[in-house]
């Protein structure tokens, strides 16, 4: 198993209290990890430290985090998120066109051409069917999606700057089962090329797209784990 | 039965704000009558000047309301750029803290009288322009301009910031994660949506700006003349202060005097309307989104 | 985005920052200092004297004057400002009656401080007949803080007025006594502070009392038809006639304390308020 994430004594605590303790566990390259626990358990403090987000919340971290072997707080934070995206629970898309949201984290991060832009905006959508469905107009509103698109478009927008790693924080909790079906085939595709990391409080969400599994609860590690977790939790 | 009184006695205090307005209105319309129907377009006559006393009296208000248009907008044109930066820096480059500590002296500043702003414009501003520009006295459009621009600060940077807010909690982490800088981020997302709040604040800060009285007459030179950045000139609130108890009562330069503070009057409606107006469509928009 | 463009703005935005913040302690700094070295207890309650008169002696008439003025005004525009407040967001069930109430506040509140000086003048003075007084005086900077003190009582109900109102309906409780046992014992202390920042901005504001009652000199009126001094009319003139420049500082640093403590003590005031509730 090639790693790419290993945490060290992860610690994180906020001014009143203390989320994550002594977590160490490591996330395997190009494989679904699913994180589970019952909710304030810290999942979503897991996946926001790793890039660094927690610290701009007022968060204190210590031990050590490395991905690709190399310590996140020597890595500058904006190559650290380029590296390692992020979709939040709820979806928020800026509200401007399908088209400036997925331009304006392009544009920051590459000096494209206008073609290329227009190839890797088009790829991006495609991978997560929204190409299709929103019938080529990428000028529409991003507002103006259903809660299923909204929240693929920003699971695009994370993919069109090529990250190594993807963050799901319950991308499903607010959608209805096609969505949910679409998301999680999705992410099984994409395994391919991105390493996915879906924090889920949906176990069956977990038993069909996992292939590693860490279990977490009142902010420790209780397991991390392939596939046999599953036949003691449940 | 004692609600019902009481609604009744309630509802009647109430209506005294439209009546004082609608009054204030009419009396206005009514003394601006004469001068309106004597005078009629020889009121905006660009030959014309103001020259009430005198052989031949004039009452042209052409320079008066230029005047009055210019330093406003030079007051906004310096304090709206300043001031939206200033709310920028204080929700970005600050801690919360010193952010909050900032804003509650800009607020004290709000509360800082005019009067003293005049006194302070007279002294500072105007004695350093006479030395900076060599004049031989340094009252003028640009001092009042500058003088003004202090003066809308406290109000272009309290309802800006409170846009940046906003906006700021909805989209800086999403745009964080995406590994985009505050820079980026402020100029690609938090501006373009705040424009409207923003456009809204400029256009309060105008209309307040143009019916500011004592500070800017106290550092403007009150002289009805054709204005210019460096000359002296004459708004029309300082010429209702300065004049209006010399003027006869239903004389031509009273009257004069109130058609120019009903132009005043009808364009701060217009301009106090159309800020509430974008103000509303923002707030129906924040809830679309 | 290119590293400089990023390094403009921020410079940018950090000499904004740091202009205004120079310029608030440069306002106040410059009066308090200033005011500091000039003013003194004889100044404080000494009449004016000298020729001009103002060259030399005091301004207590212009304090007592100012705080006459503050209370008289406070006291008209308050009541009638909280009246309409309450009716508008416990009462008003008609949309337009409503609308037409709150365009008119916040029209008048856009309105130019002359304004109010000027139709007050004419309307009081010339048309009524009223002296040049306090009374006059009072009743226009009233006018004017109306729509100010009405604006800020309305922003306090507004959060919580439906609310409120539908859950002391459902006990079957009357409005009036809802008003009395829960309204008014509730923000009570809000409302107090928004009519004293009213007063505050009142006093400051020499436009609408120069030509309705405000004079040179005047002993402490007696009577609400006698003229009065009021100390940012005294300052104006102290600056603009070139008087004295000594006198002008102090009575500036007198004014400012005065409107600084009302300004600290309002919204300290409402700050613990929030903090408590």
């Amino acid at each position: 198993m090639v790693k790419i994430i290993t945490t060290k004594d992860l610690q994180v605590s906020y001014p009143n209290k203390q989320v994550l303790k002594n977590i160490c566990c490591e996330i395997p390259k190009n494989k679904i990890t699913a994180i589970i626990g019952s909710s304030g358990c810290g999942k979503t403090t897991f996946l926001k430290s790793i890039n660094r987000i927690v610290e701009e919340e007022g968060g204190r971290l210590s031990g050590d985090i490395f991905i690709h072997g190399k310590r996140i707080s020597e890595i500058p934070k904006e190559v650290l998120r380029k590296q390692v995206g992020l979709v939040f629970q709820s979806p928020l898309v800026f509200p401007f066109s399908v088209e400036k949201n997925m331009l304006y984290p392009l544009n920051y991060h590459f000096n494209f051409s206008k073609i290329e832009q227009k190839n890797r905006v088009k790829h991006s959508l495609q991978l997560t069917g929204l190409y299709e469905e929103i019938k080529q107009d990428l000028t529409i509103a991003a507002h103006k999606l259903s809660g299923g698109q909204k929240q693929r478009l920003s699971i695009a927008r994370c993919l069109c700057i090529e990250p190594s790693v993807l963050m799901l924080d319950e991308p499903c909790s607010a959608l209805d089962m096609k969505n949910t079906i679409y998301i999680e085939k999705l992410l099984v595709e994409l395994k391919e090329s991105v390493t996915v990391v879906i924090v889920t409080h949906n176990l069956s969400q977990a038993k069909r797209i996992a292939d590693y599994v860490i279990y977490m609860e009142n902010g420790e590690l209780i397991e991390a784990d392939d596939y046999a977790i599953f036949s003691r939790v449940c | 039965m004692k609600d019902k009184a009481v609604l009744y006695l309630l509802a009647s205090v109430s209506l005294i704000t439209p009546a004082i307005f609608i009054v204030i209105l009419v009396h206005v319309f009514y003394e601006a009558m004469p001068a309106a129907t004597g005078l009629g377009m020889l009121l905006f006559d660009s030959e014309g000047i103001w020259r009430p006393f005198g052989q031949t009296p004039s009452f042209s208000i052409l320079n008066i309301i230029l005047t009055t248009v210019y330093v406003a907008l030079l007051a906004v044109g310096i304090a709206a750029p300043i001031g939206g930066m200033a709310a920028i820096f204080l929700n970005y480059y600050t801690g919360r803290r010193t952010a909050r500590i900032t804003l509650a002296f800009v607020d004290l500043l709000a509360g800082v009288p005019s009067v003293i702003y005049g006194f302070i414009g007279l002294l500072v501003v105007v004695r350093n322009f006479e030395r900076i520009f060599n004049m031989s006295a340094g009252e003028s459009v640009l001092a009042a301009g500058v003088v003004l621009s202090v003066m809308l600060l406290p109000y272009i940077i309290s309802t800006y910031s409170e846009s940046i807010e906003k906006a700021k909690s909805k989209y800086d982490t999403a745009s964080m994660a995406l590994g985009i800088s505050a820079e980026y981020s402020v100029l690609k997302v938090i501006i373009p949506i705040t424009k409207r709040g923003a456009a809204a604040a400029v256009v309060s800060a105008f209309g307040r700006a143009s019916s500011e009285t004592i500070a800017v007459m106290m550092v403007i030179g009150n002289a009805p003349i054709f204005p210019r950045l460096l000359g002296r000139g004459q708004t029309i609130s300082g010429l209702t202060a300065l004049e209006i108890s010399g003027a006869e009562v239903g004389s031509l330069h009273a009257s004069a005097i109130y058609a120019a503070n009903l132009i005043m009057m009808l364009t701060l409606s217009v301009i106090l309307l159309t800020a509430y107006l974008l103000r509303r469509k923002l707030l129906s928009e924040y809830e679309k989104i | 985005m290119k590293k400089y463009k990023s390094t403009l703005f921020k410079a940018i935005a950090w000499l904004c920052g740091g202009f205004v913040i120079s310029a608030t302690l440069f306002v106040f700094g410059y009066i308090l200092y200033h005011g500091a070295l000039n003013i003194t207890w004889n100044f404080v309650f000494d009449r004016p004297r000298g020729v001009p008169i103002g060259t030399q002696g005091g301004v207590f008439p212009a304090v007592t004057g100012t705080v006459l003025l503050g209370a008289l005004s406070g006291l008209i525009a308050g009541v009638l400002g909280s009246i309409t407040t309450v009716f508008l967001a416990f009462y008003c069930r008609n949309k337009y009656l409503g609308g037409i109430i709150r365009a008119a506040v916040y029209l008048l509140s856009g309105m130019s401080s002359i304004l109010f000086g000027l139709v007050g003048y004419s309307i009081l003075l010339n048309i009524l007949g009223l002296p040049r007084s306090l009374l006059a005086a009072g009743i226009t900077v009233a006018v004017m803080i109306l729509p100010y003190i009405t604006i800020r009582v309305i922003k306090l109900f507004e959060e919580d007025s439906a609310e409120v109102l539908h859950a002391s309906l459902a006990l079957g409780v009357s409005k009036t006594y809802m008003l009395r046992k829960l309204i008014l014992p509730n923000y009570s202390i809000n409302i107090l502070t928004s009519i004293t920042l009213g007063v505050a901005y009142g006093i400051g504001a020499a436009a609408p009392v120069m030509l309705t009652g405000a004079v040179l000199n005047a002993p402490t009126p007696q009577h609400v038809t006698h003229p009065f001094m009021s100390l940012s009319y005294h300052l104006l003139i102290l600056v603009s006639e070139g008087i004295s420049l000594t006198n002008a500082y102090a009575s500036a640093f007198l004014l400012m304390i005065i409107l600084l403590a009302l300004n600290l003590i309002c919204r300290g005031l409402e700050y613990f308020k929030k903090r408590g509730g």
